[in-house]
C-alpha cells in the first residue's frame, strides 16, 4: 500500500546503536590516553557511530527535502492521467444508471457500485500494479523512453477494463459516448 | 599530543562525513519517491471528480433531446430521454468542455493549477444547473471534493524547496525494472 511507502521513507532509518558519547578519557590512562586497553577497542566503534550517525541524519534530510518536489511533480502527472479515466469510467456508469429506465436500473446501479470499488484509489495504486517507489509493475505497450503518462495510464490493467467495460455497457443501451465530441470542432473521421 | 588530538577529530569529520554522503544518497531516494506517492494521489483525487463530470456529460448528451434528434444514428438509446430544452442542451455543451480532460494540463504548474481549478469549479455549477433543470440530484460522494473551499485557491502543490538540476524524469520514466 502506499502509505507504507510513505511511511517507510518519511522516516529515518534508526541509527546503527543508539551509543553514547566517546566516555572521556579514564583518570588512570592519562598520561596516554589511547594506550592499549579495554576503552580504545571499544571507544573508536563508538566514536564512529556516534559521527556517522549524525552525519547520516543531517544528509538525508538535507538532500530528501530537495527531491520530495521533483517527485511530486513526477508524480502528479501520471496521477492525474489515471484520475481522468478513472473519473470518466465512474460518471459514465453511474450517468447510465441515473438515466436508465426502470427494467435496466437495478442492474446499472450494481455497476455503478462496482465501478467506485474496484477503482479506489487504493486499488488503483496497489502493490499488484505500483511499487513501492511508485512505480507502475504493469506492462505499457511501446518504446521505453517514448512512452506518455497517459499511455501507462491507459494500460493500467483495471483502468482498461472499466474503460472497456463502460463503453460496453453505453453500446448495449445505444448511448454514443462521442456524440458531443465534435461540438469542440475536432475533426471527426 | 596536539597531533594525536588533531587525529581524532578528523577521525570525527571522516565518520560524520561518510554518514552525511551515504544520508544524502538515500535522502535523495527517499524524497523523489516519498514527493512522488504523495503527488500520485493527490492528481488522481483531483482528475477523478473531474473526469467524472466529463463522463455524465458524455451520457447527458445523449439523453438531451437535440442531439438525440440530429444524430445521424436513429434515438435509439435506451435511457430516460431528457426535457426538450435548448439552455439545458447548451449547459451539457459548456459542461463536456469544461471537463473534458484532453484540454487539461497535468503538470503542476501554477498556470495548469489555476486553470484546472478554475474550470473544475465552472463544471460543478455547471452541473449543478443542469442537475437543477433535470430535477435530480447526482449521489453526494459524486461532488466531493467541494473546489478548493478551505484550501488556498489556484497554487500549485509547493513541498519544497526545488533543485532545478533534481528536476528530471529519468528514474520515473525510464528507470522502471
Amino acid at each position: 500500500m502506499l502509505i507504507d511507502t510513505f511511511s517507510r521513507f518519511s522516516s529515518v532509518p534508526s541509527p546503527p546503536a543508539d551509543a553514547p558519547p566517546p566516555s572521556p578519557p579514564q583518570a588512570e590512562a592519562d598520561d596516554d590516553v589511547f594506550a592499549t586497553g579495554p576503552s580504545e577497542i571499544s571507544d573508536i566503534p563508538r566514536l564512529q557511530a556516534t559521527h556517522h550517525t549524525s552525519g547520516y541524519r543531517d544528509g538525508i534530510s538535507a538532500s530528501k527535502a530537495e527531491h520530495v518536489q521533483a517527485g511530486f511533480d513526477e508524480g502528479f502527472a501520471l496521477g492525474a492521467e489515471l484520475g481522468a479515466q478513472v473519473g470518466w469510467c465512474i460518471g459514465v456508469v453511474e450517468g447510465l444508471a441515473r438515466g436508465a429506465r426502470e427494467e435496466d436500473k437495478e442492474q446499472l446501479q450494481g455497476e455503478a457500485g462496482r465501478v467506485r470499488e474496484e477503482l479506489d484509489m487504493k486499488r488503483v495504486f496497489g502493490r499488484e500494479w505500483f511499487g513501492e517507489d511508485g512505480v507502475w509493475r504493469f506492462d505499457v505497450p511501446g518504446d521505453e523512453g517514448e512512452i506518455t503518462f497517459r499511455e501507462v495510464a491507459r494500460a493500467h490493467p483495471l483502468v482498461r477494463r472499466w474503460v472497456e467495460r463502460a463503453k460496453r455497457l453505453a453500446d448495449e443501451l445505444g448511448v454514443d459516448l462521442e456524440v458531443l465530441k465534435g461540438e469542440e470542432g475536432e475533426e471527426e473521421a | 599530543m596536539d597531533d594525536l588530538f588533531d587525529d581524532i577529530l578528523n577521525l570525527e569529520d571522516r565518520y560524520y562525513e561518510e554518514g552525511y554522503q551515504e544520508g544524502v544518497q538515500d535522502g535523495s531516494r527517499a524524497g523523489r519517491i516519498e514527493g512522488r506517492v504523495f503527488g500520485l494521489e493527490k492528481a488522481f483525487e483531483k482528475f477523478v471528480a473531474v473526469g467524472a463530470l466529463h463522463g455524465q456529460a458524455c451520457v447527458w448528451a445523449v439523453q438531451s433531446s437535440r442531439v438525440v434528434s440530429d444524430s445521424t444514428a436513429p434515438a435509439s438509446s435506451q435511457l430516460e430521454a431528457l426535457p426538450s430544452n435548448p439552455r439545458l442542451e447548451r449547459h451539457i455543451t459548456a459542461l463536456y468542455a469544461l471537463s473534458e480532460p484532453e484540454s487539461l494540463s497535468t503538470q503542476n504548474t501554477e498556470e495548469a493549477v489555476s486553470d484546472f481549478d478554475d474550470r473544475y469549479k465552472r463544471a460543478i455549477s455547471k452541473a449543478k444547473v443542469i442537475e437543477n433543470i433535470i430535477g435530480v440530484r447526482r449521489s453526494a460522494n459524486v461532488d466531493a471534493p467541494e473546489p478548493t473551499a478551505t484550501r488556498r485557491e489556484s497554487q500549485p502543490v509547493r513541498l519544497a524547496h526545488v533543485d532545478p538540476a533534481a528536476k528530471n524524469m529519468e528514474d520515473f520514466g525510464s528507470g522502471r525494472s
